[in-house]
């Protein structure tokens, strides 16, 4: 297999899985589920999920924004 | 015969692609306007069964996007020749509004509260289904007339082929995986049960319904809470960081990262739980269930992920070439001056959330961490000049304007828990209080975000050495991309969206960040001057 297509192949499975393993947190989310921390409990224990969905824009910009700058190269300064 | 060539770039495809977006996000906003989606959803429930379409449809369309739209089997890369005309586009486009203004009418009548015109909900629905096919068919057409588009369908029947099969694959795997979830689910249970044996005398657990806890306070560690989400979003980013940085890492000793990743991610989950009980059980159910759960998930994997790949950049075991000692000036990294205060605005926030703390108590920390990074990149910015233009304040007070009357017209959204420059303040305590939510609002989260969004992002998208990017060069792409990253972050996106547009236009005018920075500056004065006077007290 051919250098550029392999990295197209595991960036293309990067994004699917992403996906995949994503979505069911994206409909808890949209079936208002959510929240589920917030609820009584009624003796019977509260759900605590993982990932906060209302709290995932800020997380995801961090993320995104840390790899990218821990990716970037130092560069000499013009002048 | 249409040709792919590398050498003949040519972008009207790329433009018209966006252009087709654009039209479709306009007409799905247009809808969701006019239909309650609740009804929709309820009317539509009977398609439950079908569940895993959606997501296959998603893997299998993001991969062939991904296949088909990248290296040397790039769909986008099409000889100039083949440009189609407006008028070829035309008979397309005005088909597309004859069948779209028809889907609008008949969505209505199904979704919108009145009787169903087609008899069964089945029938009426595959009317609909058809006819939302045959829209987007038409604006597919107006992109690429038939002549088109069957040769270049041709052409790219090997990423077509690949991309289903690895979009398959994907599905598949990410189904299997949800076999693991109660396995894993019973292993984090006992780990927080043992956990808290040690913390607790009246700690307990119960396996069969997957309850644990305290006297006080207990949990249900669902699927959800097992830990598998985390794991699997580690897998993700860990994988795309190594093929990101394969240049760098030293190869086999980068792939222990992986591993290494799934178990911090693990662990981190038993100690969210723990540490929840704990807070619930000793300190404030309120703060538990609260601002702990929501945020503590997400600051213990960011800090484990973040953690990982920067140990990998700089421990000699994973690095290929260790990044040499920051040294007085002589190097500099741009991305890191543009992005680092923003970042460091939303990674406190995201903390002072943990414990709720009150928005007003959060402030003073959040200035100092941007004022601090600021500060430490300040010689990275060069001479900024400020003068005086009348359009910037009207551009600042426009995007006030459309971002509270679109908040209005469609809902508050829901924030996201960004740094929240245009969103609506809380009622100052007093005089100092005040002074430090003016500098924080108004001047230096208005600082850092344009920076990163108009600064960075906006210039990143035009081409990867953003430095040497004119500010005022950006392409529409760029434009709706950077505005609608920005939006995302904000309480409702689509005015987030808007106001990061109209930021752009005053960027675009004289080619300064300067000005851009006014605007959102202005902007923020006012929506602070709302919220202090006009608007109901508010504690965020």
């Amino acid at each position: 297999m051919r250098r550029p297509i392999f990295v197209r192949w595991l960036w293309t499975t990067a994004a699917a899985l992403f996906i995949v393993l994503s979505l069911p947190a994206v409909s808890r989310a949209q079936d208002g589920q959510g929240q589920d921390g917030q609820g009584q409990d009624q003796g019977q224990g509260h759900r605590v999920p993982q990932f906060d969905m209302g709290t995932a824009g800020a997380a995801v910009a961090l993320l995104a924004g840390g790899f990218t700058v821990l990716k970037a190269r130092r560069r000499r300064r013009a002048g | 015969m249409v040709e792919l060539t590398q050498s003949a770039p040519a972008h009207w495809l790329r433009r018209a692609l966006i252009g087709a977006v654009a039209i479709l996000l306009c007409e799905y906003l247009l809808l969701s306007w006019l239909v309650d989606a609740d009804l929709l959803q309820r009317r539509l429930a009977w398609l439950s069964g079908f569940g895993y379409v959606a997501p296959l449809a998603i893997a299998i369309g993001t991969a062939i996007f991904i296949f088909a739209s990248t290296g040397k089997a790039n769909v986008l890369v099409l000889a100039e020749r083949d440009r189609p005309t407006a008028r070829r586009a035309s008979p397309y486009l005005a088909v597309h509004a004859v069948l779209f203004l028809a889907f609008l009418l008949l969505t209505r009548a199904l979704f919108g509260g009145q009787p169903l015109l087609l008899g069964t909900a089945e029938a009426g629905f595959m009317s609909w289904a058809l006819l939302g096919l045959a829209v987007i068919a038409a604006l597919t057409l107006a992109i690429l007339p038939p002549r088109q588009l069957f040769p270049l369908v041709r052409q790219a029947r090997l990423s077509l082929l690949l991309g289903s099969l690895v979009g398959i694959a994907a599905w598949i795997a990410g189904r299997a995986a949800e076999d693991l979830w109660e396995p894993l689910g019973r292993l984090t249970l006992s780990a927080v049960a043992q956990s808290l044996r040690w913390l607790f005398s009246d700690s307990f657990s119960v396996p069969n319904r997957m309850l644990v806890g305290t006297s006080t306070f207990r949990v249900i560690v669902a699927p959800v809470c097992s830990g598998f989400e985390g794991i699997g979003l580690m897998i993700v980013l860990l994988g795309c960081w190594l093929i990101a940085c394969r240049r760098q890492l030293r190869f086999p000793n980068a792939l222990l990262l992986v591993p290494l990743g799934i178990v911090m991610a693990w662990v981190g989950n038993v100690i969210r739980i723990v540490a929840l009980i704990a807070i619930g059980s000793r300190w404030s159910p309120a703060v538990a269930l609260g601002g702990f759960h929501s945020k503590a998930g997400w600051v213990l994997f960011c800090g484990a992920a973040l953690g990982l790949m920067l140990v990998s950049r700089r421990a000699a075991f994973f690095a290929r070439e260790t990044p040499p000692v920051e040294t007085a000036g002589d190097s500099w990294n741009p991305t890191a001056a543009y992005l680092v205060p923003f970042l460091s605005g939303v990674g406190v926030q995201l903390v002072a959330g943990l414990f709720s703390i009150r928005a007003d108590f959060a402030y003073p920390i959040q200035l100092l961490a941007v004022l601090s990074a600021l500060w430490a990149y300040r010689k990275s910015y060069g001479r900024w000049r400020f003068s005086l233009s009348w359009a910037v304040p009207v551009i600042g007070a426009g995007a006030f304007v459309c971002h509270f009357a679109l908040e209005g017209l469609l809902g508050p959204g829901t924030a996201s828990g960004s740094t929240t420059s245009l969103g609506l303040g809380v009622r100052p305590a007093g005089a100092a209080s005040a002074l430090i939510q003016l500098a924080r609002t108004v001047i230096v989260v208005p600082l850092a975000e344009e920076l990163a969004f108009r600064g960075y992002l906006l210039r990143r998208l035009v081409s990867a050495d953003f430095t040497d990017v004119s500010p005022a060069k950006f392409g529409l792409a760029s434009l709706l991309i950077s505005s609608l990253a920005f939006g995302a972050l904000q309480s409702n996106w689509i005015a987030g969206a808007v106001a990061g547009m109209l930021y752009a236009y005053a960027l675009y005018r004289r080619g300064r960040i300067e000005d851009a920075f006014l605007a959102h500056a202005v902007t923020s004065l006012l929506a602070v001057a709302y919220s202090w006077w006009f608007a109901p007290l508010r504690h965020a």
